[in-house]
């Protein structure tokens, strides 16, 4: 057994033994819990910062709300991973917002983008704020607990969003052939991977090439923003939750002539918008989502 | 193209130009983008003109060539942009926050 392979399997069977969902969904810990803790993490998404219409005026400030709901949680996630659209128009002041706001979280923040941060100079100014410097693409791959996170990037085409491309396509191939079938998978994009719309766009042109190369695993979760509504979808093992905004909600498809903002009266915001947590049961290779709105 | 044939082209109808709604100082063709369309979304216009895109939506949208001779960038909310087409041509133009939303500007000789 490589060295990799043994940690990665300590890693999986440690947080197994420690925790479990129970039929109700709720995480229930047993026996010596508290030494580790479950694999939690937070996903929030589509803050818009810099957008300022009906129906909400102050994105800044439930983006803040945000921060503090997943601050005040008891237990501190493993980290939060912002699934894109942190800006609402690529602009250097609502970059420096965003990164100044997000900068407060007390648990490690992650972030992919959007094609809201991409807008008229390729993803530059986006890239210059966030990318860490020892990050080769702006897509990435990590083990964390026995789970292998993946963090695509579906919005760099700007013909077509989404689109993962031939490059990433190509470095997902590599990146999962090396991951035993057995190991949790968890996958971030800001476009669904699925088709929600083809109508409005809300479908990752080549996204079904990456979900066979996902196939091999026994578990597939895959978390999505871009479209500011909860979805959940099933496909054989793949599971898809796409997230609330943390700005606005937009209609469901069919619903309206076109995406957008959705006009919600200022009473009806809160309930429309909000975070999600997941809660990872190794052993189980079950996630457990819950979609928290701020009212 | 000669004059007649540019004032055929304006007899035709295949010059379209719209009157600005709002906004002193636009004097060439402007081009509303309104729940999420470009309108006109097919413009004929002479060598030289200025175009001025307006967003009319409260969402986002962007003027982006497909060749990226031109790109607005992010224009919020009632938003204009404009850009003098110089040169003859075809130049395809779609919104890169929702790619699906398209536009062809047709320049012709002056």
């Amino acid at each position: 057994m490589k060295r990799e392979d043994f940690l990665r399997h300590v890693g999986w069977t440690g947080a197994g033994l420690l925790w479990t969902v129970s039929s109700a969904g709720t995480l229930r810990a047993i026996a010596s819990a508290a030494e580790t803790g479950p694999l939690t993490f937070v996903q929030i998404s589509d803050s818009h910062i810099g957008f300022h219409q009906a129906p909400n005026e102050d994105v800044t400030a439930t983006l803040q709300k945000a921060i503090d709901a997943i601050n005040a949680l008891p237990v501190q996630p493993t980290f939060v991973m912002h699934t894109g659209d942190v800006s609402h128009l690529s602009k250097p002041d609502q970059f420096d917002t965003a990164k100044q706001l997000l900068g407060t979280l007390k648990a490690p923040f992650l972030t992919i983008p959007g094609e809201h941060d991409m807008l008229g100079d390729e993803g530059k100014g986006y890239l210059a704020a966030f990318q860490p410097r020892d990050r080769k693409d702006p897509w990435w791959s990590w083990d964390q607990s026995g789970v292998h996170f993946i963090a695509l990037v579906n919005v760099f085409n700007f013909e077509k969003n989404g689109l993962l491309g031939r490059e990433q396509i190509d470095w997902l191939a590599k990146d999962v052939a090396s991951v035993k079938r057995s190991t949790p998978v968890v996958v971030f994009g800001h476009v669904p991977l699925y088709t929600v719309s083809r109508e409005w766009g809300w479908f990752t042109e080549d996204g079904a090439e990456a979900l066979a190369l996902l196939n091999k695993f026994d578990s597939i979760t895959v978390l999505n923003g871009h479209i500011h509504q909860v979805m959940e979808h099933v496909e054989g093992k793949t599971h898809f939750y796409t997230a609330r905004s943390t700005g606005y909600p937009q209609p469901a498809p069919g619903t309206a002539d076109a995406p957008g903002p959705l006009k919600v009266p200022p009473d009806r915001l809160l309930s429309t918008i909000g975070y999600r947590t997941i809660s990872l049961d190794v052993h189980a290779r079950t996630a457990n989502v819950r979609d928290l709105a701020f009212a | 193209m000669r004059p007649l044939a540019v004032a055929a082209a304006l007899l035709s109808g295949a010059l379209a130009f719209t009157i600005p709604r709002a906004g002193a100082g636009i004097t060439g063709p402007v081009v509303h983008i309104a729940d999420f369309k470009f309108v006109p979304a097919t413009l004929t216009i002479k060598a030289g003109t200025t175009v001025t895109f307006i967003n009319d939506d409260s969402d986002a949208h962007t003027v982006t060539s497909a060749t990226k001779a031109f790109d607005s960038g992010g224009l919020d909310a009632h938003d204009s942009w404009s850009h003098t087409f110089s040169t003859p041509g075809t130049f395809d133009y779609l919104c890169a926050v929702h790619p699906y939303m398209k536009g062809v500007i047709t320049v012709i000789e002056p």
